[in-house]
């Protein structure tokens, strides 16, 4: 373990690594900050510049970015109302409320100090646990792959908000882009059409930047409006928490933290739901429940606690059994694979120096977000006042140049437009567009081990039944997917009931 | 039917079509193989028939009456925000190669931002100004991405 820290931190410290993950930070704060932006817009934005990087110092800069937005998506949340991420929105509950009062500048002080309390206890979960899931992952086959991946898939479907069934449509959705290309086994081409370009199938940054980076861009313009901050009144010095606040704090941030690493590891669950969470356990905790959205420290300091740790641990299954859980993790898994880096339980073993170079580099970056956010916190409030209407013509020309780095492909650019369309229209639709993208990096990944299952099955689909972890996985699946028709049927009657009245 | 009813309705048979349409194409164009050894065709069409039950289910369960449900308000489309955006995604996909970057980000900054009615001519085009040169410093300069600056003649 303390060969695997030196390692690591070695690793970590290198001048390359340290830089990129100081880009990844300051860039992913800078996009979290902005509204409208999401966290996958953000990743598949910068993911074509670390195609020139060697995979550690890539993945250090992608994982910064990913909770470097957790950090600055709150300061939107506070100061304007509008979530700068998803993660932060129910920041804005009390948060804003705060900065009504006049204490913005406290607000932002906690809510980075509850990020990084989150963060550091996440890593130290992901420090413990990943060596011995991924020792049990050494001993599972292509049934308990398979398994795995259907109830991350189905979760991520069922924790989405709206219907399940639109979720799993989604997910299939995303399975059935996943599949265009060559077949891995045949090397038929798939849905090519006769097209050269779909040959090696959809780049992953155009599908990403598509249905996450120009639908937000569409159904933002003209709805962001930063005209009320008074930056002034946010300094260093407005900044000094009481003493009041400091005591009221420590305890949701350690709940928030706890709450924030279970739900982090959960497939399908994330940062956006931990903190939901941790917000409905403050306010049930709470002597006083009905002051919460007035401007209770409690309901900021959980929720931004608990997101940052779900950020951390959400890398638990994604490196030690190379199974995402979230859309975001899918996104990492893909630029690790693009990198050439199979990802799974060998990896810690194959690859330790960047294992461990990449976890210790977690510890580098959330210091530098602390030191960042802190002093810079006035050039984040300025930014928020940039007009909208001058950003989003940057974001989409950043979306354009970065797809088209890739592959030097105007295709590319030309299938972001058609998956922002598409991704426009689901949102018009309500259809969850997350779970897509997690079908796409999994679609390909789980046909595979499908394939090979029922072919060391000898074509016998209880195959899937006899090894034990695979049934229970399959199992716990079933059971996800039976809740949730329940809880559909039970809301139907619900509605039918209440519109004939009370019996 | 409330709107929400008739949207997702039609969003399922919509579902259903693709999901049917996915299943023939893969079992018409692509070996099946057997179940031991599946051909390049099995999976995507258990797929598009797993597609078009789930569309089949998001239909019924919107035809299926369920009175009080909070009706939606209707679902406004931003036309111009969707279309002036698109456009000039296409338009620098189109123009990259042939006219290089600088043309290709005036186009996708251009285009777009008569989106939000706040722009003014003269606004936009000193920010499509700057932007080109940013992105010729960070890109081209800074990053040093193999990428043609000017149109093909006058490289």
């Amino acid at each position: 373990m303390l060969d695997n820290l030196a390692l690591g931190l070695q690793t970590a410290l290198s001048f390359d690594n340290l830089l990129w993950c100081f880009v990844g930070v300051f860039a992913g704060t800078l996009l979290g900050v902005i509204p409208g932006i999401g966290v996958l817009a953000a990743i598949s934005m910068l993911l074509p510049l670390t195609f020139q990087l060697d995979a550690t110092a890539a993945l250090i800069m992608l994982a910064g970015i990913w909770y470097g937005t957790s950090y600055g998506g709150s300061t939107a949340s506070i100061l304007l109302n509008v979530p700068g991420t998803p993660s932060s929105a129910i920041t804005a509950l009390d948060g804003y409320p705060m900065a009504r009062q006049g204490r913005a500048g406290v607000a932002l002080l906690m809510t980075t100090i509850a990020s990084f309390t989150g963060g550091s206890i996440g890593i130290l979960l992901l420090m413990g646990f990943s060596g011995s899931i991924a020792q049990v992952a050494l001993q599972f086959s292509s049934a308990e792959y398979f398994a795995l991946m259907l109830l991350g898939l189905v979760a991520a479907s069922s924790m989405s908000s709206g219907a399940m069934s639109k979720g799993l449509i989604m997910v299939c959705l995303g399975m059935l882009f996943g599949l265009v290309g060559s077949d891995v086994y045949t090397g038929t081409r798939r849905f090519t059409f006769g097209m050269i370009e779909l040959a090696d199938g959809i780049a992953l940054v155009a599908l990403a930047l598509g249905i996450f980076g120009l639908s937000e861009v569409i159904v933002s313009i003209g709805k962001i409006d930063a005209k009320d901050i008074d930056s002034r009144s946010i300094g260093l010095k407005s900044m000094k928490p009481t003493r009041e606040d400091v005591r009221r704090s420590w305890p949701p941030m350690l709940r928030g933290a706890a709450v924030g690493s279970f739900f982090g590891t959960l497939p399908g669950t994330g940062p956006s739901i931990a903190a939901f969470m941790s917000y409905a356990m403050e306010r049930r905790v709470s002597k006083t429940p009905e002051k919460f959205g007035t401007g209770e420290i409690e309901g900021i300091t959980g929720p931004e606690s608990a997101n940052n740790a779900a950020d951390q641990t959400a890398f638990i299954p994604t490196l030690a059994l190379g199974i995402p859980g979230s859309a975001t993790m899918a996104l990492m898994l893909g630029a690790l694979m693009i990198h050439g880096i199979a990802p799974g339980p060998q990896l810690m073993t194959e690859q330790p120096s960047l294992f461990w170079g990449l976890v210790m580099s977690f510890w580098i970056g959330n210091l530098l977000l602390l030191v960042l956010n802190i002093p810079l916190i006035g050039l984040w409030v300025r930014l928020l006042t940039v007009p909208y209407q001058w950003l989003f013509p940057a974001v989409l020309m950043f979306i354009c140049i970065g797809t088209y780095s890739v592959n030097s492909s105007g295709f590319d650019v030309l299938m972001v437009a058609m998956f922002g369309i598409l991704g426009y229209a689901l949102r018009l639709l309500s259809f969850p567009l997350a779970p897509m993208l997690l079908g796409f990096v999994l679609g390909p990944m789980m046909e595979e081990h499908f394939r090979r299952a029922m072919l060391l099955g000898r074509g016998d689909p209880l195959v899937f039944l006899s090894r034990p972890i695979s049934a229970v996985v399959l199992l716990l699946t079933l059971g996800l997917l039976l809740l949730g028709i329940r809880s559909t049927l039970r809301a139907r009657r619900l509605r039918a009931q209440a519109a004939h009245g009370p019996r | 039917m409330s709107v929400d009813d008739k949207a997702n309705f039609a969003a399922g048979l919509l579902v259903v079509l693709v999901g049917v349409t996915v299943a023939a194409y893969a079992a018409s164009s692509y070996d099946l193989g057997t179940l031991r050894r599946m051909g390049p065709g099995m999976f995507p069409m258990g797929l598009g028939l797993l597609m078009a039950a789930l569309g089949a289910i998001v239909a019924i369960g919107a035809a299926v009456r369920v009175p009080g449900r909070p009706a939606r308000e209707k679902v406004s489309v931003e036309w111009r925000n969707a279309v002036l955006a698109t456009v000039g995604v296409i338009a620098f996909g189109l123009m990259i190669r042939p006219l290089g970057l600088i043309l290709a980000v005036l186009a996708v900054v251009i285009i777009p931002a008569f989106a939000d009615r706040k722009n003014k001519p003269l606004a936009v085009l000193v920010l499509a100004g700057v932007l080109a040169a940013l992105a010729v410093a960070i890109f081209h300069w800074l990053l040093d991405l193999p990428m043609p600056l000017l149109p093909m003649g006058l490289r």
